[in-house]
C-alpha cells in the first residue's frame, strides 16, 4: 500500500492483545478523507476492536494510529475526540433514566456554550443560550429523522432504532472530522436503514469521513467506496466493495471451506458472489 | 399547544426566579408558622443535611461515584470551623472559608482515587477515609476532645450582627441552602455539569464525546466536598458542640439515603428527601430501637421498587398528567 | 526482646489467614458480579453470632459453625436474588448501595436480637499458647491457618477446575461470551454471593473467640477483608490470603513499634495506599481490573 498524504486515519502495524491472544495483528490501512470506508468480516474478526483501537478504547501492543497526519497512538480517547474522531456504539447502554436532551448535551460537550460561571452569574443570558442549544438539538434530531417531541423523553422509553439514531445525533454534535459507526444498521427497520444511508451520504458533503463496521452486506455494497475485510484479526482484503467481496479468500472466510454458512448474513454473500 | 404551555411554565420555573421565590416562601413559612426552638432546630438540621446531600448528589447522582465519606467531610468542616473559633478566636466567616477549603482538600484527596482507579473502587476509598477520620477524631483527644468532643463554640455572629437566635440560625441555614441549590442547578445545566453527568452515566460514551472523565470526576468530588464543609461549619453553629457521633457512618448513610430517595441527580428531589428523612430520623426513628433496621431495609426496598426515587415518581406523574392534558386538548 | 518482631510476624500470619478468608469471599462475588459487597463484614459478624446461637440450642461447636455458614450463605444468596439482581441493569452503584442497606440492617438486627454486650464463643481447638523454638504459638492459630488454607485451596480448585468456577470467571470477563457458552449468569451470581457468605461466616466463627462478639465487629473485619483482597489484586484467592497476611503482620508490627490506637486505621491506610499507588494489587497482574477511569 502506498502511503497517502491525505489519509484521515492511518493505521500502521497495529496489534492488539486480549489476554495474550492477538485480536488484531499487522493491520495497515489508510482511510482517505471524503470516502466512505467500511470494515466487514465475520463475527469475532476484530472489526469493532479495530474501531476501538482507532478511537482509543483499547491499548495497542504494537503499531501506531494517525489522524490527519498527527500521531495519536499515545493519546487517550477523549483527546482523540478533541482531534476530530467521533464514534457511536453498537448498543448504547444503561442510561435508562437520562433524557434525550442529556445525551445530546454529552455530544455537544466540545462546543457547549453554557459555562458553569455563566449559568450562575448571567441567568438571563443562560436562558438565551438554552434556546440556541434547544434549536441545535431539534436540527440534529431532524437530521437523523427523529421528531422534536423525543427531546424530553427518557432514553429507556426509546426503541432500539431510535436509541441508535439518537446516539448518531449525539456523535454529530461533536462535529467530528471522522465518524466511526459501529454496526449502525443492526436492529434497525428498513425505513431507518434508508435514513441511515442518507445520513452517511450527507456526512461526506458536510466534510466528515464516515468509517463503518457493518454486517449488512447489501448496505455496504450500495454505500461504500472501499471496504476492508478482516478475518481472525488480520486484514484479508481491501478495495472496491463488489470486487473485494467476490474474491475467493473472502468468500471462504465468510462461508468456510466446506461452504458451511458461518454467518447470519449468508444470503447476502451468496447474492454478491453472483 | 400543550408543548408551548409547558415551555413557558418551564421558563418561569427557571433559575433564578424559582430559587428566589422558593427562598422567600420558605423563610416566610418558617417565620410565620414555626415557633418552638425545637422545631426551628429541626428546620436548621433539614437545611444543613439538604446542603450536604446536594454535595453528595454532585458526587454520586451526577458523577456516579459512590461515597460514604460525605459525613466525614462534613465533620472536618465542622471541627475546623469550631476549633478555629474557639482556639484562634477567628470570626465565623473566616472559619467558614477555612473549613470549606479544608473540606475541599480532603475531598480532593478522595477524588485522587477517582483519577486513578475504576469508579467501583471509589466506595472503598471513601469508606477507609471516613473510618480513619473518625478514629482520628476519637484518638487525638488534645485537639478534638476525643469522645467528649468540643464544646463552647461561640454563637453565630456575622459582621457584628448577632444571628444566634434559633430563627436567625434557621434563616441563615435556609439562605445558604438556596444559594447552594441555585449553584448546583446552574452546574447541572452547564457544560461541566453535562460532562460530569456523562462520565457517571456512561464513561465510554463520555470519552467518545471528548469529555475528560477523570478530571471532571475529580472536580465533582471537590465541589461536593465544599458543600459538606460549609454544611459542617454551620452545623457547628447550630449545636455549639460537636462530638464524633455527630458524623458517624450512620450520618453518612442518612445523607446517602437522602440522595437515593430524592432520585440520583435530582437537586429538587434531594432537598425534598432531606426534609422528609431528617424529620423521620429525628422523630420516629430516633425513638424506636428498630430505627436502623428500618433504615437499612428501607434503602434496599426503595432501590428495588423505585430506583429513581422521588424524582422518578414525579416524572411519572408529570408524564401521566401531560397525557391527560393532551387528551383534553385533542377533544 | 529480639524475638518480638518475628513473633509479631508469626502471629500476624495466623491472624491474616482469617482476613484472607473474608477477602476471598469478597473478591469471588466482586469478580463475578462487579458488585462490592459492603455488608461483607456483617456477614462475618452474622457467622459468629449464628454460631453462638447454634451452641445455645445445643448443637456441638463444629455443627454449629457449619449450620451458621450454611444459613449465612443461603441468606446472602437470597438477598442477591431479591435485592441486588433487580438493580444490575441500572449499574453496579445501585447494587452496592443496596449492600450498604444490608450492612446497616444486619448490624441493627444483631443489636436487636443479641444486644450490645459482648458475647463469647469457644474455640474449636485449645487456644493456650506453647513455646516452640522461642516462639509462642497456639494450636488454635495453627488450626485457623490450616483451615483457611484448605478452604482457599478449595476455592482455587472450584474456580480453576470446575465448569461452574470457570463459568464465574467467564461471566466476570464477558457476559455475552458466557451466555454464548451456555452459562446462565443468574445461577452463578447466586452462587458467588452464597460462597462469599459461607466463607465470611466461617471466618466469623474463627475470629469470634479472639475478639468477642459485638454488633459492630463487622465493619473493621470487612475492611480488613477488602484490604486483603485489594492487596492480593482481587484476582486469585491465594493473592487474597497473602494480602491478609501482609495486613495482619503490618498491624502487629505497628502495634509493637508505633501506637495501638491506630491498629484498625492501618488497614484503612493500606487500602487507600494500594488503591492509589498500585490498584492492581501487590500480587495482581497489571491492568487486569484496575483500568483507568
Amino acid at each position: 500500500m502506498s502511503p497517502d498524504p491525505d489519509a484521515a486515519v492511518r493505521v500502521r502495524g497495529v496489534r492488539v492483545l486480549f489476554g495474550g491472544v492477538a485480536a488484531l495483528d499487522r493491520i495497515d490501512l489508510d482511510v482517505v478523507e471524503g470516502e466512505v470506508f467500511v470494515l466487514v468480516g465475520p463475527n469475532g474478526s476484530g472489526k469493532t476492536t479495530l474501531l476501538n483501537a482507532v478511537s482509543g478504547f483499547v491499548p495497542l501492543a504494537e503499531g501506531s494510529v494517525e489522524l490527519f497526519g498527527e500521531d495519536v497512538t499515545r493519546r487517550r480517547a477523549h483527546q482523540r475526540a478533541d482531534r476530530g474522531i467521533g464514534r457511536t456504539f453498537q448498543s448504547p447502554r444503561a442510561l435508562q433514566s437520562a433524557r434525550v436532551t442529556d445525551l445530546l448535551s454529552f455530544g455537544l460537550y466540545r462546543h457547549d456554550p453554557r459555562s458553569w460561571a455563566g449559568e450562575v452569574f448571567r441567568p438571563l443570558r443562560a436562558l438565551r443560550l438554552d434556546r440556541q442549544v434547544d434549536e441545535r438539538f431539534r436540527t440534529v434530531l431532524d437530521t437523523v429523522g427523529l421528531p422534536d417531541e423525543l427531546l424530553h423523553e427518557e432514553l429507556g422509553s426509546l426503541s432500539h432504532g431510535q436509541m441508535k439514531m439518537v446516539d448518531i445525533a449525539r456523535a454529530l454534535l461533536g462535529e467530528p472530522r471522522v465518524l466511526l459507526l459501529d454496526e449502525p444498521t443492526s436492529g434497525l427497520n428498513q425505513g431507518e436503514i434508508d435514513k441511515l444511508h442518507e445520513i452517511v451520504q450527507g456526512l461526506r458533503t458536510g466534510g466528515c469521513t464516515p468509517v463503518l463496521v457493518e454486517h449488512n452486506v447489501q448496505f455496504v455494497v450500495d454505500l461504500a467506496d472501499r471496504i476492508a475485510v478482516l478475518h481472525q484479526g488480520e486484514l484479508l482484503a481491501l478495495g472496491e466493495p463488489r470486487a473485494t467481496l467476490s474474491r475467493d479468500e473472502v468468500v471462504e472466510a465468510y462461508l468456510g471451506p466446506k461452504g458451511r454458512l458461518a454467518h447470519r448474513d449468508g444470503g447476502h454473500q451468496a447474492e454478491t458472489r453472483n | 399547544m400543550v408543548a408551548t404551555a409547558m415551555q413557558s411554565v418551564r421558563t418561569v420555573l427557571r433559575r433564578p426566579y424559582a430559587h428566589l421565590a422558593g427562598l422567600a416562601i420558605t423563610v416566610l413559612v418558617v417565620q410565620q408558622f414555626v415557633e418552638s426552638s425545637s422545631s426551628l432546630f429541626l428546620v436548621q438540621l433539614m437545611a444543613l443535611y439538604a446542603l450536604a446531600a446536594l454535595g453528595l448528589n454532585i458526587i454520586l447522582g451526577m458523577a456516579g461515584l459512590l461515597s460514604v465519606a460525605q459525613a466525614a467531610v462534613m465533620a472536618l468542616g465542622g471541627y475546623t470551623a469550631g476549633l478555629l473559633m474557639i482556639k484562634a478566636q477567628l470570626p465565623f466567616v473566616v472559619a467558614l472559608l477555612v473549613a470549606g477549603a479544608a473540606s475541599a482538600v480532603l475531598s480532593a484527596f478522595v477524588g485522587l482515587a477517582a483519577l486513578r482507579i475504576s469508579s467501583h473502587y471509589f466506595i472503598l476509598v471513601t469508606l477507609a477515609v471516613a473510618e480513619a477520620l473518625s478514629l482520628l477524631l476519637i484518638n487525638e483527644e488534645d485537639l478534638t476532645g476525643g469522645y467528649n468532643g468540643i464544646g463552647g463554640i461561640p454563637p453565630l455572629v456575622i459582621g457584628g450582627l448577632d444571628l444566634s437566635s434559633p430563627l436567625a440560625l434557621a434563616v441563615v441555614a435556609i439562605v445558604t441552602l438556596f444559594i447552594g441549590w441555585y449553584v448546583a442547578d446552574a452546574l447541572a445545566a452547564s457544560r461541566s455539569g453535562h460532562g460530569i453527568h456523562a462520565g457517571g452515566a456512561d464513561p465510554q460514551l463520555a470519552m467518545a464525546s471528548g469529555i475528560n472523565v477523570a478530571r471532571l470526576r475529580f472536580g465533582a468530588s471537590v465541589t461536593g466536598g465544599v458543600y459538606a464543609g460549609v454544611a459542617g461549619a454551620l452545623y457547628a453553629e447550630t449545636l455549639l458542640y460537636l462530638g464524633p457521633g455527630d458524623f458517624s457512618l450512620g450520618k453518612a448513610l442518612l445523607i446517602l439515603l437522602i440522595v437515593v430517595i430524592g432520585g440520583m441527580g435530582s437537586n429538587a428531589g434531594t432537598v425534598a428527601a432531606a426534609v422528609i428523612l431528617v424529620y423521620l430520623s429525628e422523630g420516629l426513628l430516633r425513638l424506636t430501637t428498630v430505627g436502623p433496621l428500618v433504615y437499612g431495609l428501607g434503602i434496599m426496598v426503595i432501590l428495588v421498587i423505585a430506583p429513581n426515587g422521588l424524582d422518578g415518581v414525579a416524572r411519572r406523574l408529570r408524564r401521566a398528567f401531560g397525557r391527560i392534558l393532551e387528551r383534553r386538548v385533542a377533544r | 526482646m529480639d524475638l518480638l518482631a518475628p513473633q509479631a510476624v508469626l502471629s500476624g500470619i495466623a491472624a491474616g489467614s482469617v482476613y484472607g478468608l473474608v477477602g476471598v469471599g469478597f473478591s469471588v462475588s466482586f469478580r463475578t458480579t462487579g458488585v462490592i459487597n459492603i455488608a461483607t463484614g456483617d456477614l462475618v459478624a452474622m457467622g459468629a453470632y449464628l454460631t453462638f446461637w447454634g451452641l445455645s440450642v445445643g448443637l456441638p461447636l463444629p455443627v454449629a459453625i457449619v449450620v451458621a455458614a450454611l444459613i449465612v450463605g443461603l441468606g446472602m444468596g437470597i438477598v442477591e436474588r431479591l435485592a441486588l439482581r433487580p438493580l444490575y441493569r441500572f449499574g453496579t452503584v445501585y447494587a452496592i448501595m443496596s449492600t450498604i442497606g444490608l450492612s446497616v440492617a444486619l448490624q441493627s438486627l444483631i443489636q436487636l436480637v443479641w444486644g450490645p454486650v459482648a458475647l463469647v464463643i469457644p474455640r474449636l481447638v485449645p487456644g493456650e499458647a506453647f513455646t516452640i523454638l522461642g516462639f509462642r504459638l497456639s494450636l488454635a492459630q495453627i488450626f485457623n491457618l490450616v483451615l483457611a488454607l484448605v478452604l482457599i485451596l478449595g476455592m482455587v480448585l472450584l474456580l480453576e477446575r470446575t465448569k461452574i468456577g470457570r463459568g464465574m470467571q467467564t461471566v466476570a470477563r464477558d457476559r455475552e461470551l458466557a451466555s454464548l457458552l451456555g452459562i446462565r449468569p443468574s445461577q452463578l451470581f447466586f452462587l458467588a454471593f452464597a460462597l462469599a457468605g459461607v466463607l465470611a461466616a466461617v471466618a466469623g466463627a474463627l475470629i469470634g473467640p479472639d475478639q468477642g462478639l459485638t454488633p459492630t465487629m463487622g465493619l473493621p473485619l470487612g475492611i480488613a477483608g477488602f484490604t486483603a483482597a485489594v492487596i492480593g489484586g482481587l484476582g486469585s484467592p491465594l493473592g487474597a490470603l497473602a494480602g491478609g497476611m501482609v495486613l495482619a503482620v503490618a498491624q502487629n508490627l505497628a502495634v509493637l513499634y508505633l501506637t495501638p490506637d491506630y491498629k484498625a486505621a492501618l488497614a484503612y491506610g493500606l487500602l487507600v495506599l494500594v488503591l492509589l499507588v498500585r490498584p492492581q494489587g501487590l500480587f495482581g497482574e497489571a491492568g487486569a481490573l484496575a483500568r483507568r477511569v
